[in-house]
Parts: C-alpha cells; sequence; structure tokens
C-alpha cells in the first residue's frame, strides 16, 4: 500500500469569465523514501495540485471538486484527507505532510524569531515545556546544518541569507519528523551553488528520516539530479509519468520531447546552434480546445487529436503517455 | 576582430549613510577593479550569482550609473568623461534588454508607442517614417502586424520580450546589453528568444553583453564568458573552453549546475557557505572563504587577473596547479 494515493483530483476555481480547471482529474501514488518530481511550465496546474494535497486551495474561488486523497498512515489507518473536518486536516498539516514553498522570504513571518516560528510547529503537534520546544529546535537547526544554530534560533528571518531562510524553512516542515515532505519549487530563488547545497540537504534527509518527497519545479535539471519517478503535467493534466531514468531516456510525449530538447546544452562547439522551440503557448485554461489540449503546438497533431481526447496509455516499463501516437519521431 | 568597449579598472562603490547627521558607514563594494574587452560582434557572456556586480558592470557601461574609478572606452571614445549631451547622443548606439518583460514595459501604452519611444526621445523622422519604422520593427522580431495597437498585457511573456528586442533596436543601435533576458520566461519559449537575438546580431553586425545567472544559457549564447564573483572577475574563457575551465569558482559554479541526464554520476562540488557581503570583503582573494584550496596567501595577497593559456585568464595564485574537471562518467 502506498503512503499517498491520489485518485481522480480535481481542483476547478470557478471565476467571473468561466470555471478554470487547474488540477483535472490526476491519479498518483507516492512511496516511503521516495522522491517524486512533478515538473511543467508555469500554467499547467503543478502548484494547484500540490496545495490540493494539503487542502490549501483559497476557497472561494478555488474547490476540489473531485476525488480522494488517502493517506496510509504508519498506524495503518487509512483516511481519506478530503472527507477530514478543518480540525483533524489540521492535525495532519505540519506534523504528518509538510510543505516548502518557493520564496522564503515571503513564506517567512518577518516579525518572528525563526525559533519562535519552527517552535511553534513542535509546541502545537508534539508539545513540551518551554525548554523541551527550544532543545528540539536547535536539534532541528542542526539537522538542516545551519551554522552555529545555538545562536541563529533568535534571528529574524532579515539577518539570514537567502539559503539559510530556505533551511530555516526546510527545519521548520521537519520539526515533526512528517511522512511525506511536498517541496514547492524550493531552489528556484536561489543561486546554483545555493541550490545544490539544499538539494543535497533534502536528499540527505530524505535517507536520515526515510520519509517521501514531492518535488514540483520547472527545471528538467532538477528532476534528473534528484528523483526516482517524474509526472510531467500539461494544463492540468498528466500528460507522461514514469521512471525519471526512463522518462529521460525514452519520452513518449511530444510535450515532453519538446521540453527535454529545448533545454540548452553546456557544451559549446563553436558554432551557433538554433534552440529547439515549442510553437505556441499553454491555451487558456477556462478555454481547452476539444480533444487534445496540446495539439495547437503538436508537431504531429492528427484529426484525432482533435476531435477525442487521449487517456493515459501505458508505454512500457512503468512509463505512461497521453497521446495517440507516442514515441514515434517527430 | 577589434574591441568595440574597453573598460578599465572599473570601481563602484555605493556608500551606506547611517546614524547620527548622515555618519558614513561603509561601502557596498558592487564593482571592485574590473577591466574586460568586448569586441566587435561577439556575444561576451557575463556570469554570477545574485550580489556579484554583474548588473551594476551593465549599468556603469551604458553610464546610467558614474564609476568612482576607472575607463569606460566605446569605440574609442572615453565616456566616463562625456557631458550628458554627448552621452545622450551615443546612447542611440547602445541600448538595453531587461529581465523580466512584465515590468519594463508601460501598461498604458500600445505596443507601436512603445517601439516609437526611443524614436521620438532622439527626433528621428516624421510622423510617417516613424511608423513605417515602427512597422518594420515589429516584423523584424516576428509579432503579427496587428500588435502595434495592442496593449502589453495582451500579449504572453515571450511576445512581450520580443516588444522589448523591438524597443531595443528601434535605433539601429551596434552594442546591446541583455540583462537576464530569459530568466522569467518558460524553457520551451527562452529558445525563441535567444534565437531571435542571435539571427538579429546575425543580420546587423550587433555586439551583445549577455548577462546572467544561468550558466547553461550563456554557454549557447555567448562566444566569450566571464566569470563574475563578489564585484570581481574570476575567470574568463572561450565558450568552448567551458570544460577546461581552471578556476576553482568556475568549476563549482559548472559543477553545481543541474544537467539534464539522470544516468549522469558527476562530481559534485559543493561550496560551503554563503557569499560575504559585500559590505566587508575578505582581504586577499575574494573567494578565500569558500574555496578549499584557499591557504595564507590567498588571504593575504590579491591575486591577479592574468592570462593562463590561449584567450584564458584566470584570477588565481594557483591557477596553474589546477585541474580540470574531468568530463562526467556516465553510470
Amino acid at each position: 500500500m502506498s503512503l499517498l494515493q491520489v485518485e481522480n483530483l480535481k481542483t476547478h476555481f470557478f471565476t467571473e469569465d468561466g470555471i478554470v480547471k487547474a488540477v483535472d482529474g490526476v491519479t498518483f501514488s507516492v512511496d516511503r523514501g521516495e522522491t517524486l518530481g512533478i515538473v511543467g511550465e508555469s500554467g499547467c496546474g503543478k502548484t494547484m495540485m500540490a496545495l490540493s494535497l494539503l487542502r490549501l486551495i483559497p476557497d472561494p474561488p478555488g474547490k476540489i471538486v473531485d476525488g480522494k486523497i488517502i493517506y496510509n498512515s504508519e498506524d495503518s489507518k487509512s483516511v481519506d484527507l478530503l472527507s477530514l473536518n478543518s480540525r483533524d486536516i489540521r492535525n495532519i498539516r505540519g506534523k504528518n505532510i509538510a510543505m516548502i514553498f518557493q520564496e522564503p522570504m515571503t513564506s517567512l513571518n518577518p516579525v518572528l524569531t525563526i525559533g519562535n516560528q519552527i517552535g511553534e510547529a513542535i509546541k502545537l503537534h508534539v508539545g513540551g515545556s518551554k525548554k523541551e520546544v527550544r532543545d528540539k529546535t536547535i536539534d532541528i537547526l542542526k539537522l538542516v546544518q545551519i551554522p552555529g544554530a545555538e545562536k541563529r534560533i533568535d534571528d529574524y528571518p532579515y539577518q539570514l541569507s537567502g539559503g539559510m531562510r530556505q533551511r530555516a524553512m526546510i527545519a521548520m516542515a521537519l520539526s515533526c519528523r512528517p511522512d511525506i515532505l511536498i517541496a514547492d519549487e524550493p531552489t528556484t530563488a536561489l543561486d546554483v551553488t545555493i541550490q545544490a547545497q539544499i538539494l543535497e540537504l533534502i536528499l540527505e534527509l530524505q535517507k536520515k528520516l526515510g520519509m517521501a518527497v514531492i518535488l514540483v519545479t520547472h527545471d528538467f535539471g532538477v528532476v534528473a539530479e534528484i528523483t526516482d519517478r517524474v509526472i510531467v503535467m500539461y494544463a492540468g493534466k498528466f500528460v507522461e509519468t514514469g521512471k525519471t531514468k526512463d522518462v529521460f531516456a525514452s519520452p513518449q510525449h511530444p510535450y515532453t520531447k519538446g521540453l527535454l530538447s529545448s533545454i540548452p546544452s553546456l557544451n559549446h562547439t563553436g558554432e551557433k546552434v538554433k534552440l529547439k522551440t515549442i510553437p505556441g503557448v499553454v491555451p487558456d485554461l477556462r478555454n481547452l480546445p476539444k480533444g487534445c489540449s496540446f495539439q495547437d503546438r503538436c508537431p504531429k497533431v492528427q484529426k484525432k487529436c482533435r476531435i477525442e481526447e487521449p487517456n493515459l496509455f501505458a508505454a512500457g516499463n512503468e512509463q505512461k503517455v497521453r497521446c495517440f501516437f507516442p514515441g514515434e519521431e517527430i | 576582430m577589434t574591441d568595440l568597449i574597453k573598460i578599465k579598472n572599473i570601481v563602484k562603490l555605493f556608500p551606506l549613510t547611517g546614524g547620527f547627521f548622515g555618519k558614513s558607514a561603509g561601502a557596498v563594494h558592487a564593482v571592485n577593479g574590473v577591466s574586460l574587452d568586448i569586441k566587435k560582434g561577439e556575444t561576451l557572456g557575463l556570469v554570477g550569482e545574485s550580489g556579484s556586480g554583474k548588473s551594476t558592470l551593465g549599468m556603469l557601461i551604458l553610464r546610467l550609473i558614474d564609476a568612482d574609478e576607472g575607463n569606460i572606452i566605446f569605440d574609442g571614445q572615453d565616456i566616463t568623461k562625456m557631458n550628458q549631451k554627448e552621452m545622450r547622443k551615443l546612447r542611440k548606439q547602445m541600448q538595453v534588454i531587461f529581465q523580466d518583460p512584465y515590468a519594463s514595459l508601460n501598461p498604458r501604452m500600445t505596443v507601436g508607442e512603445i517601439v516609437e519611444e526611443p524614436l521620438l526621445v532622439h527626433k528621428i523622422g516624421n510622423k510617417k517614417e516613424r511608423m513605417d519604422r515602427v512597422r518594420e520593427l515589429i516584423s523584424l522580431v516576428g509579432l503579427a502586424k496587428d500588435a502595434q495597437g495592442k496593449y502589453p498585457h495582451e500579449f504572453s511573456g515571450g511576445q512581450r520580450q520580443r516588444v522589448g528586442i523591438a524597443r531595443a533596436i528601434a535605433l539601429n543601435p551596434r552594442f546591446i546589453i541583455a540583462d537576464e533576458p530569459v530568466s522569467a520566461l518558460d524553457v520551451s519559449i527562452r529558445g525563441e528568444i535567444i534565437n531571435l537575438m542571435n539571427d538579429l546580431q546575425a543580420k546587423f553586425g550587433l555586439t551583445y553583453l549577455f548577462i546572467s545567472h544561468d550558466l547553461t544559457i550563456v554557454a549557447h549564447t555567448s562566444s566569450r564568458i566571464a566569470v563574475m564573483y563578489l564585484g570581481r572577475l574570476m575567470e574568463s574563457f572561450p565558450s568552448t573552453m567551458m570544460n577546461a575551465v581552471l578556476h576553482p569558482y568556475t568549476q563549482a559554479l559548472l559543477s553545481a549546475v543541474p544537467i539534464p541526464d539522470p544516468t549522469l554520476k558527476k562530481k559534485r562540488i559543493i561550496l560551503s557557505g554563503d557569499i560575504p557581503s559585500p559590505l566587508k570583503l575578505p582581504g586577499g582573494c575574494v573567494f578565500n572563504t569558500r574555496c578549499k584550496y584557499a591557504n595564507e596567501r590567498c588571504r593575504e595577497e590579491m591575486p591577479l587577473f592574468k592570462e593562463y593559456a590561449d584567450n584564458c585568464f584566470a584570477a588565481c595564485h594557483y591557477i596553474n596547479e589546477m585541474k580540470p574537471l574531468g568530463s562526467s562518467t556516465h553510470g
């Protein structure tokens, strides 16, 4: 039994201009100790999906209209997170499933010390005396390798560098030893040398604590370096899923192919080569075309693609692809 | 190839004032003695992490801010000594493309008006000539004809960046600074903008300074690459020499770039710590606090920026003892 099973999850936004189907029927699972990457361009619904898992969708205008999110905790109790009342879901958030966000400066409270903010989660979910909470906070700061944790605990977010703030965020997320860590673009706002530090840290902590990591990103490089499995999202749906090494070795969906080939290589031959691109833009989610959502940008679109919507078909190994004409050369 | 721009030992400090009566509280050393040449018709890539001073250097070259020391020679003329009137004339020849196409276009102006603006400022042509030029520019950057009457919000990020490029080339400049031109764009459309910039360069013989934090983008667009750290140049080299770089900072930067190939086993160099504050620079080599090879000499003596191989320059005392990273192995 998987740690988290998501079935046919649909998150829609009801706006004046129509219904935005940000997440439209996604099904996946994640196991203990596994790193799952969710990758896509801006507006593909990856962040909304991550927020839906913890029911953090702003309502109104957003609403989870269908689906199940089954969480199988250690004591083998299975719960559907969507059926919980607001008190019970609050007990899960931060304790069993924790989340880190993209911009550490805006997601930390600027007027509270980081010790205060990390301690709050511990106090809430684990409890203990003031001293115990403080000791635990220092431990967790040491775990995320913040130098001089005993002193840093009394720092305010503005006193920390970007990388240190993201470490503090991770410390906060890990303070109650969650089973699942959802990381939404955890390194996007950071410099590459700091990004390397943070990714290394997440991997190390995962090994140490045995948690599952769901990593949301737009960067295929990050996906290749740290994930075991990957999901490629487009217009609210999964277009390709599989083991990371399989998807990179033989991408089946024309969108995945296009994305992978549009990444410039580090090797420069001295000649100017044209970069490959995907023509067009992501379609308006309020007004998706009939049939496949990728049809207007697809180099091998057929009549069938404009009439019928493809399902996620199995494509060897554990790879799945939402395309009538997968694989074949473009 | 001759040099279009020669930068000589340029220094820019931003003084901090605080306390009673604006007492000086030190200064941010944004650019700290940089010398660099940009050849006619080339793309020079300038990479560095945030706070390395790469954008400040760009602003200094355009003289949007004044340097404290040093000279910038543009096509034989020292622009640091020019008065405002002369400078204004010269600015026709140097333009800039900004990072954020959402923030750098006036939302209340139509695309036609935005592209016409530089022509108006420099009083070029009459109404009809300007309109013809605007139409020409809009088709040059690959926008549809009807784009002229639309407002920026009606376009996607990639198209907006095309508008920014049309505005930049309106005056037939010779030199363009592109400051992170594709960082705000999705991967699948970055290529479009880079291809467009390359096409325009070939067509009009433009010279680019391409500023970016992303080594892969710079490797793709530039013929030479200069690496900045804490206001200083660490290394500069032809892009073809990417795998042979020797400076420990360039190597760390290179090895930190995530490569989209899960079978690749890289030797990752993880730099410890953060960039030191530019308020209080480390003595000696500015990289010594994060360099694993640093010794006493590095903490005391500042290394000179000198040629260690053909066209490869670096500021490191021990550059001749460094070994290249070596290609990563598949495993």
